[in-house]
């Protein structure tokens, strides 16, 4: 056994009060998670972030809380639908339990998991609204933790935009884990808007598997603000002819948090395009990890791949490891990968400055311009205002946005 | 244009290992295995110092310890090191020879075959002169040009010999770069290596002449551990060539090296490979397993070390010579071609290591993939914390030639200065129909076609070797990929 005890201790609990079949499953998904215990940095998809150290060792369920106020968090013009804790705030979409072979995490996932974002269009179903899933964390007492499983699957032709947005309340050192799977048929098209704002004493495992149909597309944006530790993994699979992925990540790290973004694009059939646009900023004493791994399959002919990853370190003690990969079995493709790291430039803050701009904010100007280069891309104009001045702030300097939308 | 499949494969398959034969000379082994007394063994043999036996002893039983690494992209059955024997040497040197005409003929016949010009007058008539330090099998054979390399101060000798002449020199600068316990395969290095060249190049002295050592492996079932390291005092300079063939083998051939440079104060050290050891047959059958540690250390201020490598041979290839930028000011540089072919891997990259302000790093990589060979770039460049003004370009091409290669790419980068500029650019492609049907209506055969574009594909790194290095690349890079079209 090599999971922590306080899991052990937690799953007991977890596990009373659950009818016989579930239990059983529970139980076994829970034994694969124990005998395995966390991944360490033996394994190359780990190396920087060994889990054996950082994820939390004391644990236990949450408290039930009464709702909060959401004002603030709710977007205008989505519909939305709200978890506290791990806990639906609506009457809940039951989902099946997945089962089936998974690394450790998933099992884990699996042992506690809650029903989470469960949508499912029908063939040809396109929602005019922007759903938004709302994922609160608030831990009354420390270790607190919540697992919850999400599905989205899109039939052929239909059209969905989704933005699903994790967000710590002021409390406790928090521990969750999120399972997504998307599948998109074909002629499919999600825009997946992931937005992490969690506690800065939060920590968050998150893994995505997507499969990409017949000439279906899938949008990705992924926003990383906040947290302790936060590790995604994304497995994206271009699975039939004509998929085309599009993928925009941008993350603000601060403090001392450590975040980790494994993105692993997989081209495995003929005429699949893949575009990904990375923007990453360090400040503070933070760690952030970037991978970014194309995989072409034999006979992927005709794969077109792009990736370009730019990073900035704003400030001294911050770090950034960041790796474009490319695995390449096919020979009519085309990939093109580009990474740089960097800082502002200072001729440019040179000018901002002799037009009479204070240098903090030339600065958050430049910096905020690099990111909206990412920001730019989300589809829902009150959300990119939001985030522009959540950026701004966190660069110390407030800006005006009126213009903006 | 769509050139017929079958056709390059054919073309491909006809490549047949130029360098491919057995000298058949006795020699005194070791018989298979490896031990504590192995260990003493050898070290008794070469009559060394108990300093020596010592760091042999140390890495050994850290190596006991240590893990295989698995995390490269290649693969390959699992190696018994108990079933390798760790020390050869030719029978004929047991009375070392005093002058040339010594050399057993056989050896000289070998070296013949491979085109070395180990005579002087052979050398003469070259277009520049080059001192050769041959290895056979683990004992250094013949030392040319000694004289001129001592009246200007330079110690080029090998490494059992510099153990007993300059043993002050050697204690204070083995193990200073790789450290005994550094990796699986140089803590195995360490324990057992045999011979190697050592180089040292004293204050303000700039080497007359381009030094070169070629290596061969010819002993059924040996491991080869060389050892290699070059010091260069302040405003030293050295160019270094290494070359390597090996004779057609079926069993796979273990090879660990270690190379150590040193660079202080402005000093500049080139180090020049050419490998093009036995990759195996078209069936992948045999070929040379090389696992290689080469790191350079830039110690001082203003230094620069330069390795360029042309990779052809092999079955296996793991190998990342690196730069360990402390000095302020200094450079590195890292210039690669490595082919792969039929089911030949190649691991392959370099480390920048970024310690000291304003240090500059230059990564170059070409990589050609054809038949079903695999090759991964892997590259790492850190920046830490102190090193304020640190630059890096990377730049990593691959060439895929046929449908069933493979290439990759795996540009680690960790940043740890704000002030750092670092940039990483690769692309991967193949041989454009355009270009060869260019070539073709021009009158160009395909062959010549292709090596051509080949040959401009690598145009970068070549015009870093030494001329004759550059001209046999070429040749070696013809002759692998003859007609080979994607």
């Amino acid at each position: 056994m090599r999971a922590p005890t306080s899991y052990q201790a937690a799953f007991a609990q977890f596990a009373q009060g659950l009818p016989a079949a579930e239990r059983a499953l529970r139980e076994q998904a829970f034994a694969s998670f124990a005998a395995a215990g966390f991944p360490d940095d033996s394994a190359e998809r780990w190396h920087y972030t060994d889990l054996n150290k950082l994820a939390p060792q004391n644990v236990q369920l949450p408290a039930t809380l009464g709702a909060p106020a959401l004002d603030e968090l709710l977007l205008p013009g989505c519909e939305s639908r709200v978890w506290l804790n791990g806990r639906a705030q609506q009457a809940a979409a039951g989902g099946e339990m997945p089962s089936g072979a998974g690394d450790a995490l998933v099992q884990l996932n699996r042992a506690f998991a809650l029903p989470g974002l469960q949508l499912q269009l029908a063939a040809g179903e396109q929602r005019a609204q922007p759903l938004h899933a709302l994922l609160l964390t608030q831990a009354q007492a420390p270790g607190e933790m919540h697992h919850l499983a999400h599905r989205i699957a899109l039939a052929r032709g239909s059209r969905a935009t989704v933005l699903l947005h994790s967000a710590g309340l002021p409390g406790a050192a928090s521990f969750s884990s999120h399972q997504l799977d998307l599948d998109l048929a074909e002629q499919a098209q999600l825009t997946l808007i992931c937005l992490q704002q969690e506690g800065e004493q939060a920590a968050q495992l998150l893994q995505t598997r997507a499969r990409i149909g017949r000439d279906a597309q899938l949008r990705l944006i992924n926003l990383d603000f906040g947290g302790q530790l936060i590790r995604k993994d994304w497995q994206l699979q271009l699975a039939e002819a004509g998929a085309q992925l599009e993928v925009h990540g941008l993350f603000a790290a601060q403090q001392r948090v450590h975040l980790d973004n494994q993105y692993e694009v997989e081209h495995a059939a003929p005429h699949t395009s893949s575009r990904q646009l990375l923007r990453g900023l360090g400040s503070g004493r933070s760690k952030s990890i970037l991978n970014d791994r194309v995989l072409v399959r034999p006979g992927a002919f005709k794969t077109d791949s792009e990736q370009r990853l730019a990073n900035l370190i704003l400030e001294r003690g911050a770090e950034i490891n960041a790796k474009p990969e490319l695995e390449i079995y096919a020979d009519d493709v085309k990939c093109a990968h580009g990474n740089s790291c960097g800082q502002l430039d200072e001729r440019a803050v040179f000018y901002l400055r002799s037009r009479g701009v204070p240098e903090a904010q030339a600065r958050a100007l430049l910096t905020y311009s690099f990111a909206d280069a990412v920001l730019a891309q989300l589809p829902i104009a009150a959300l990119r205002l939001r985030l522009a001045q959540t950026l701004t702030r966190q660069l110390g300097a407030e800006l005006d946005f009126e213009d903006l939308t | 244009m769509e050139a017929n499949p079958t056709d390059i494969e054919k073309l491909v398959a006809g490549r047949k290992y130029e360098a491919g034969f057995i000298t058949d000379i006795e020699s005194e082994r070791v018989p298979p295995g490896l031990s504590e007394d192995v260990v003493r063994l050898i070290s008794a043999k070469k009559n060394e110092p108990d300093w020596l036996l010592d760091f042999r002893l140390k890495a050994y039983r850290r190596w006991l310890n240590m893990r295989e690494p698995r995390w490269a992209h290649v693969q390959y059955p699992a190696i018994d090191y108990q079933a390798l024997s760790y020390y050869s040497a030719p029978k004929s040197m047991a009375n070392a020879p005093k002058t040339l005409d010594d050399v057993d003929p056989k050896l000289l016949e070998t070296y013949k075959k491979l085109g070395i010009p180990l005579r002087e007058q052979e050398m003469l008539a070259g277009v520049q002169q080059v001192a050769v330090d041959v290895v056979f099998d683990s004992v250094s054979v013949a030392t040319t040009f000694r004289a001129k390399l001592a009246e200007a101060g330079v110690i080029f000798c090998s490494i059992s010999e510099a153990v007993r002449e300059h043993p002050e020199l050697v204690r204070k600068y083995l193990g200073s770069v790789v450290p005994f316990a550094d990796n699986f395969y140089a803590a195995l290095n360490s324990a057992v290596f045999s011979d190697g060249s050592f180089v040292f190049v004293p204050k303000g002295v700039r080497c007359p002449m381009e030094l070169s050592t070629y290596f061969r492996i010819n002993e059924r079932n040996t491991g080869q551990f060389e050892r290699t390291l070059i010091v260069c005092e302040d405003d030293a300079h050295v160019s270094y060539l290494e070359g390597c063939t090996a004779p057609q083998r079926d069993e796979n051939q273990l090879h660990a090296a270690v190379v150590e440079l040193v660079a202080l104060d402005r000093a500049e050290i080139k180090y020049s490979t050419v490998q093009n050891w036995y990759p195996g047959d078209e069936n992948g059958v045999g070929g040379i397993y090389n696992f290689v540690t080469k790191r350079g250390d830039c110690r001082g201020v203003a230094s620069k070390i330069s390795w360029t490598q042309v990779e052809t041979g092999s079955a296996i290839t793991w190998k990342y010579p690196s730069c360990i930028l402390r000095g302020d000011d200094s450079v590195g540089e890292f210039y690669s071609v490595a082919l792969t072919h039929h089911h030949q891997q190649a691991d392959t990259g370099t480390k920048m290591i970024h310690l000291g302000r304003n240090t500059r790093s230059t990564i170059v990589s070409k990589g050609i993939s054809a038949g079903q060979g695999q090759q991964a770039y892997r590259g790492l460049v850190r920046v830490l914390e102190k090193a304020e003004g640190a630059r890096n370009h990377t730049r990593c091409d691959s060439l895929l030639i046929g449908d069933k290669c493979g290439a990759h790419t795996f540009p680690y980068t960790e940043v740890r200065n704000p002030s750092a500029i670092i940039e990483h650019e690769a692309t991967t492609s193949k041989i454009s129909d355009d270009q060869l049907f260019y070539c073709r209506s021009r009158g160009i055969g395909e062959e010549d076609a292709v090596s051509m574009i080949v040959n401009g594909f690598c145009k970068d790194v070549f015009k870093e070797l030494p001329m004759e290095f550059a001209v046999e690349a070429q040749k070696l890079l013809q002759v692998s990929l003859e007609g080979a079209v994607g």
